[in-house]
Parts: structure tokens; sequence; C-alpha cells
């Protein structure tokens, strides 16, 4: 299986605490995910692009219906900073 | 996401700035020795990250690496020559990585730094920081470089040594003293783990003495000119001597200074020296107990 998304080869990152900090290279900046944040993105590089959503929802105890909007729209806010790719090789 | 950018803790910092570095490094083609800090094997660390990223560049690529770190967004903070007495290293300042010492050789080491280079080099491990692969030196070349390191500090900035020196074992002690002749530094190995009497008749001994001990700056100065390895080094550090250092004033001053301020720096700093001196004469007197 091939997970949806993965950091691009720019990207720097480390998880401390359980909170993900990760930054597009050189120029940064650091950004924190922590909580739902970090959980949507350890999803959207864990697993199909078409249960991200699903997965969410079943860890935070939600609809999917109810988040999916967001959850899409925080993913393709990830890739258009740079931070993630396609993860399609 | 604006939110999420504040609060980042400093140790998190530095590794990002390791990363950051080897990542311009790689794009520019740079040899790469991450030293000190978030570099160092796990097991040798006090229980700190410094404040700075330190690194080693390949010596003929200083240049390669000054125009790669600031067209990247890197503004120099202080130069090779104003930096340290030991004009070893540069530093640079980013926004959002925060302080980088590039290192030209590392004090201690008398091997031609080229060589030095090499030396470490070809020994070095791979290490992942913030999820970029960073060279280090082999974990007995980061012994030998923090114990060199602590070599320069007053005996409370020595809080590496515990560990990498005195609870060594013998293999890992072996495996240091292996090292430190192919890189000539053993008079400053020595000045950190109490052998240095045994190097009095090298040239280097006075300085690494002063440094390890501390000592007025006139004797510094003085050592420094006794340890240079060639006529022309010794020149260039007797001319230096008397210059104000602009980057240490200026960040002191917290703005460029002034030519004027700069001739009251050029006027006090000898006045500092003779101060030193008297009060190290006065010491040695009382000392010997001419004067109270």
């Amino acid at each position: 299986m091939t997970p949806a998304y993965r950091p691009s080869a720019a990207t720097a990152q480390l998880v401390q605490d359980d909170v993900r900090y990760a930054a597009v290279l050189p120029s940064g900046p650091i950004v924190v995910f922590d909580g739902v944040a970090e959980l949507i993105w350890a999803e959207a590089c864990g697993g199909p692009a078409a249960t991200i959503v699903d997965r969410v929802a079943a860890s935070t105890g939600t609809e999917p219906d109810e988040i999916r909007e967001d959850v899409e729209r925080f993913v393709a806010e990830l890739v258009t900073l740079g931070l993630l790719v396609s993860g399609d090789l | 996401m604006d939110e999420s950018r504040v609060s980042v803790p400093l140790q998190v910092r530095l590794q990002f700035g390791h990363a950051a570095v080897q990542y311009v490094a790689d794009e520019v083609g740079a040899d790469l020795l991450h030293i000190k800090g978030a570099a160092v094997d796990p097991t040798l660390r006090a229980g700190h990250f410094g404040t700075d990223v330190d690194v080693m560049v390949r010596p003929d690529q200083v240049a390669a690496i000054d125009g790669a770190l600031r067209r990247a967004g890197w503004s120099l903070y202080s130069t090779f020559a104003n930096g340290s007495p030991f004009g070893h290293a540069q530093t640079y300042l980013h926004p959002d990585w925060g302080y980088v010492d590039v290192h030209r050789y590392f004090p201690g080491i008398g091997l031609e730094p080229a060589a030095a280079f090499d030396v470490l080099w070809g020994d070095r491990g791979r290490l992942e920081i913030a999820g970029v692969l960073c060279s280090v030196p082999s974990v007995a070349g980061q012994r030998v470089l923090l114990v060199l390191n602590a070599a320069r500090s007053a005996s409370g900035g020595r809080r590496d040594l515990p560990v990498v020196w005195d609870e060594a074992d013998a293999a890992q002690r072996a495996a240091m003293e292996e090292l430190v002749p192919r890189l000539r530094a053993e008079v400053a190995f020595a000045a950190a783990t109490g052998d240095l009497e045994r190097y009095r008749g090298r040239r280097e001994y006075l300085l690494w003495k002063v440094v390890s001990q501390g000592g007025p700056r006139s004797l510094e100065w003085w050592a420094r000119i006794q340890a240079a390895p060639d006529l022309g080094t010794r020149l260039r550090l007797v001319g230096r001597a008397p210059l104000v250092n602009v980057d240490h004033l200026a960040h002191r001053l917290g703005r460029r200074p002034s030519r004027w301020e700069i001739v009251v720096e050029f006027v006090r700093r000898p006045a500092v020296a003779a101060r030193e001196a008297v009060r190290a004469a006065r010491a040695r007197l009382r000392r010997q107990g001419v004067t109270r």
C-alpha cells in the first residue's frame, strides 16, 4: 500500500513529546503540529487518500462528514506549503 | 497555521539548524562534519545541546558554504578574523535556525586543516537529524573534539569532560589516544586532561597553559605568537594584536560603532592589557611573599 502523502525531499521533521515539528528547508519556518494536526499528518502519510478522513474521524470519535472539509483543506494546505507531496513515487 | 509557528523549544530549533545547514551544503556539494550539541553521540551528551549549531567544513570549501548560507538567508554575525582569537570559526545568524558556527579548523589540532579534516572525514559516521542525514566524526573523534573544546574553557565550562574522558573505559581512552597524535593535538588534549606539564618544551605549551588555566590577555597574545608555526603567522598575529575587534564592539554596543568609538576602543584596549599586566605582576609578587 502506498501512503497518500509523504514529506517532501526538502522537509525536515521530528517528533518530540507527541508534537511534530516540520519545516521546508532551507528557509523554514518551523511549523508545530500537535493534537488533531499531528493526527492528520500521521494519517495522510500512513494510508491511502480515500480513507484519511475516515481514519481521522475514527480516532477522534466524530462523523467523517463533520470533519471532511476541514481535513481535506488542511492536507491541501500542507501540500501547498511544500511540506507534503503525493506518495506516488 | 500561524499560531502553530510559536513556541519551538531551543533543542528542537537547533536540530532543524543542523538539518538546514546540511541541506544547503548538499546543494553546493560541500563536505560538512556536524560537531557538538545535537550532533554528538547520545552516549556523550552531558544533558544539553548548547545554544548554536557547530559544523566543520572542508577548508577549501569555506567560500562555497559561505555563499550558499548567505543566499539561503543566513547573515554573517562575526568573521574568522574577529570571531575568536583562534580565528577558527565564522558565525552566521538565521531568523528561524539561529546561530551556526562554521569551523575551518578546530583549535588544538596541529595538523594542517585540510589533512585534519581528511582524518576526521575518513572515520566519519552518519546521524539523522530532523530527518536529514548528516556526517559526524567517529565517536572517538567526537570525544577528542569535546576534550579539545574543554581545553579552551575555564574549569566551570568543562561539563563534557566527566563523560568523554573521566568516565571513559580503557578501550575508549585507547581510541582517543590513537587519534590524538594523528591530529597532532597532544598539547591541547593534555591541557584538558591534566597532563600538560609533559609538553613543557613544546611551542604551544604556554598558549594552552594560559587558555586552559587563565591569565592576562597580554600573556595570551604573547603565547599565541610563540605558538605560531611560522614567521608569517607570527607577523600577522603581531600586526593584529593592537587592532580593535569591530565585530565584538558592535555586538557590545548593539549597532555598528562610529569612527570615534573605534578610536576610543583602540585607546582603551592597550590600557586594559597594561592593567592586566600590572595586576598579574602584583599577584606574582604576592605569591612570592614580596608584598601583600
